[in-house]
């Protein structure tokens, strides 16, 4: 228990180290650290799920999450000479102060939930809708389509900590289906990165406000 | 179940292998021909008539009902009429950017038509998601073909607002299964009446969630620009088959709550959908009087026909499966031939197509025919459902009965003015274009799918009459 505490603290911990800094090698690092918790926190909880259960888990969390999806984004950075600055909108003691709230907002709510649904375990499901709220924040507050690829896998990070977070498991053949998409997904978005950066010779987001009406 | 996912997979290899787009759309053409096959021996199972194949590659199971029957048996007839115009356009386009990219286009129109599949069939929510994700997947690299500035920002825009919504509706899901005590398949789903915070918390994210791939408002921002930049057979596919196949899971989430019979969560979601149902029309009623496109004009009276359709949910379910019938088919046939007005004018552009009638006649009354059709003229499938809808609303409400019919007199207004001006007045073609003919097939599918359109009505009006 004192163990599962620690790793959702750290969860926590990753993401004001991301709130700070506008190096997108810090994001990079992060994001391989989360998946490393993720794989940590689901073998501790899935203990008493069968091997197949555990395998999916640490392919999804491991060598997804924590091993494929940093490399893969690594290297269309490098390739397509993106600046390395993450140019966020707001200063970094606003994100700070945001990321914060969303701290609070998500613990408070899964207190709540807790009282009302008494199977969930409350701090996994509030890093859980932590980590939904900040992935949707970094999406709105930065300007660059690679850092919105990585808030979008923030996302996804809490949305299976909400899975973990409730005491029945999902089907073995969906959430290996939730794995395919989302391998699928980052590499589609590499792709449509690197075609929006050839056509476009710029790749922030405000290139991309022709369609209208 | 599995042996169709192996025809799916085969399919889209051998389109890969293709060299020529001549041989790739062939390859879909007959992939096409069989999917038809295979939806109406489930058709003729589920109606207890077997002559066929007896379920063999798909099998009944409990999940396909008369909802899901209706839409998948849509979806094949549009595959198949978008097929055959499929191998028209990819001659017509031969010469340019296409031939490089064709059988990864080929490839992913296969694998998308079978997500879809695989979306209505499943009776799992969960695998019902995984699949719906992967055909927004799978149909993104179609939307950017053409690789213009344009086509990748409206890609771009449809991968990211779509995957969002969708991992919101997973959230949704793990609520869900909270509620119905880790029980996901729609079958023997059952609410647990101890947990209705967790069916409550569940809804709204399910229905917005789901609701951004059908395009309704709010959400709907994705749908204008994918449905303009695509090509135009997968503009239509977009249309007239994806936007259902994200409705079946709310229609079948819908079910799930009605026979709950727990009248607060039911209130809820219908409340949720008339909301969001009438934004919808609110929305495309503002965007139709303003598009400056012929292609985003079809792609607002998309989202108009989608919230019409999520209203229909909550009034009566035939009239729903009526309207869905009638948007999708003609819808397809008026994408299909938006196509062919761009093959022939070569712009987007509404101000700069007029005198359709006089320089292509055939492209000129399908439009008048389509456009009447879609924005519910007389003797068309879509008249019949508002109709109804109407009497419906009026003994709901009178204030959203006339709300209901302000809108659909706006849009109507709207339409007809941008259909009259690009019929009417005299031809001003680029000189690359004046000599452009299309084959008889570019024309088929549309003339075929508004006849169809057309017989239909007449069996709408004798069954709801009937009643």
């Amino acid at each position: 228990m004192k163990i599962e505490i620690l790793l959702s603290l750290l969860l926590l911990l990753t993401l004001l180290r991301i709130a700070i800094s506008s190096r997108l090698e810090v994001y990079l690092k992060m994001l391989s650290f989360q998946g490393l918790l993720l794989c940590c926190l689901s073998l501790m909880i899935v203990e008493h799920g069968s091997t197949f259960t555990m395998i999916v888990a640490i392919i999804e969390t491991l060598l997804l999450k924590a091993i494929f999806v940093p490399y893969y984004l690594k290297k269309v950075i490098i390739q397509h000479h993106v600046k390395r600055e993450a140019e966020p909108y707001l200063p970094n003691l606003f994100s700070l102060l945001i990321v914060i709230g969303c701290i609070i907002i998500g613990m408070i709510g899964a207190y709540h939930l807790q009282i009302a649904i008494k199977e969930i375990k409350m701090l996994i499901f509030g890093v859980g809708i932590t980590l939904i709220l900040c992935g949707m924040f970094i999406i709105l507050s930065r300007k660059k389509l690679i850092t919105h690829v990585m808030g979008f896998c923030i996302m996804e990070n809490g949305i299976f900590l909400l899975t973990l977070g409730i005491a029945h498991e999902l089907p073995l053949m969906v959430s290996l289906g939730v794995a395919l998409d989302a391998f699928i997904w980052v590499l589609l978005s590499g792709i449509l990165v690197k075609l929006i950066r050839i056509e476009f010779k710029d790749n922030s987001i405000e290139q991309l406000k022709d369609l209208r009406y | 179940m599995d042996c169709y996912l192996f025809g799916v997979i085969f399919f889209a290899l051998l389109a890969f292998v293709t060299r020529r787009s001549f041989y790739g759309a062939a390859v879909f053409l007959i992939f096409s021909v069989l999917h038809f096959f295979l939806v109406l021996d489930l058709f003729l199972i589920l109606s207890k008539s077997p002559i066929f194949l007896n379920g063999w590659i798909i099998p009944i199971n409990s999940a396909v009902n008369y909802d899901k029957m209706v839409i998948l048996m849509v979806e094949a007839v549009v595959v198949l009429m978008v097929a055959i115009y499929n191998l028209n356009f990819m001659q017509r386009v031969e010469e340019r950017h296409y031939e490089a990219k064709q059988n990864f286009y080929h490839a992913s129109i296969i694998g998308f038509v079978g997500a879809m599949d695989m979306a209505i069939c499943s009776d799992n929510i969960g695998m019902m998601w995984v699949f719906i994700e992967l055909s927004t997947l799978l149909s993104a690299l179609l939307i950017s073909h053409h690789n213009s500035k344009h086509a990748l920002e409206a890609s771009w825009k449809y991968v990211f607002i779509c995957s969002i919504g969708i991992s919101l509706a997973f959230a949704g899901i793990v609520f869900l299964s909270i509620a119905t005590n880790g029980v996901l398949d729609f079958s023997k789903m059952q609410i647990d009446e101890s947990k209705l915070l967790a069916a409550k918390i569940a809804i709204p994210f399910l229905i917005i969630g789901f609701g951004t791939k059908v395009g309704l408002a709010p959400v709907h921002n994705w749908l204008p620009d994918a449905h303009s930049e695509a090509p135009a057979p997968v503009s239509a596919l977009l249309s007239a088959t994806l936007l259902n196949s994200a409705l079946a899971a709310i229609i079948s989430f819908y079910g799930v709550l009605q026979n709950s019979g727990i009248e607060k969560l039911c209130n809820f979601s219908s409340n949720l959908l008339q909301i969001m149902g009438f934004l919808s029309l609110l929305i495309a009623a503002v965007f139709i009087l303003k598009a400056d496109n012929f292609k985003r004009m079809l792609a607002y009276s998309s989202i108009e026909n989608m919230g019409i359709i999520a209203i229909a949910l909550t009034l009566d379910k035939f009239i729903m499966n009526t309207h869905l019938v009638g948007h999708s088919l003609i819808k397809c046939a008026l994408f299909l031939n938006a196509g062919n007005i761009l093959s022939l004018y070569g712009t987007k552009e509404l101000a700069k197509v007029r005198g359709l009638m006089k320089s292509h006649p055939v492209s000129g009354y399908i439009w008048l025919f389509g456009l009447l059709a879609i924005m519910g003229g007389v003797p068309f499938v879509l008249f019949v459902s508002e109709f109804f809808m109407l009497l419906e609303l009026f003994s709901y409400s009178l204030g959203l009965t006339l709300l209901f019919a302000a809108l659909l007199t706006i849009i109507m207004f709207g339409m007809t003015s941008k259909m009259l001006y690009m019929l009417r007045g005299e031809a001003e073609i680029p000189e690359d274009y004046k000599e452009r003919k299309l084959g008889f097939f570019a024309y088929f599918p549309s003339i075929f799918l508004l006849i169809l359109a057309f017989v239909l009505t007449i069996i709408a009006v004798v069954i709801l009459i009937g009643d």
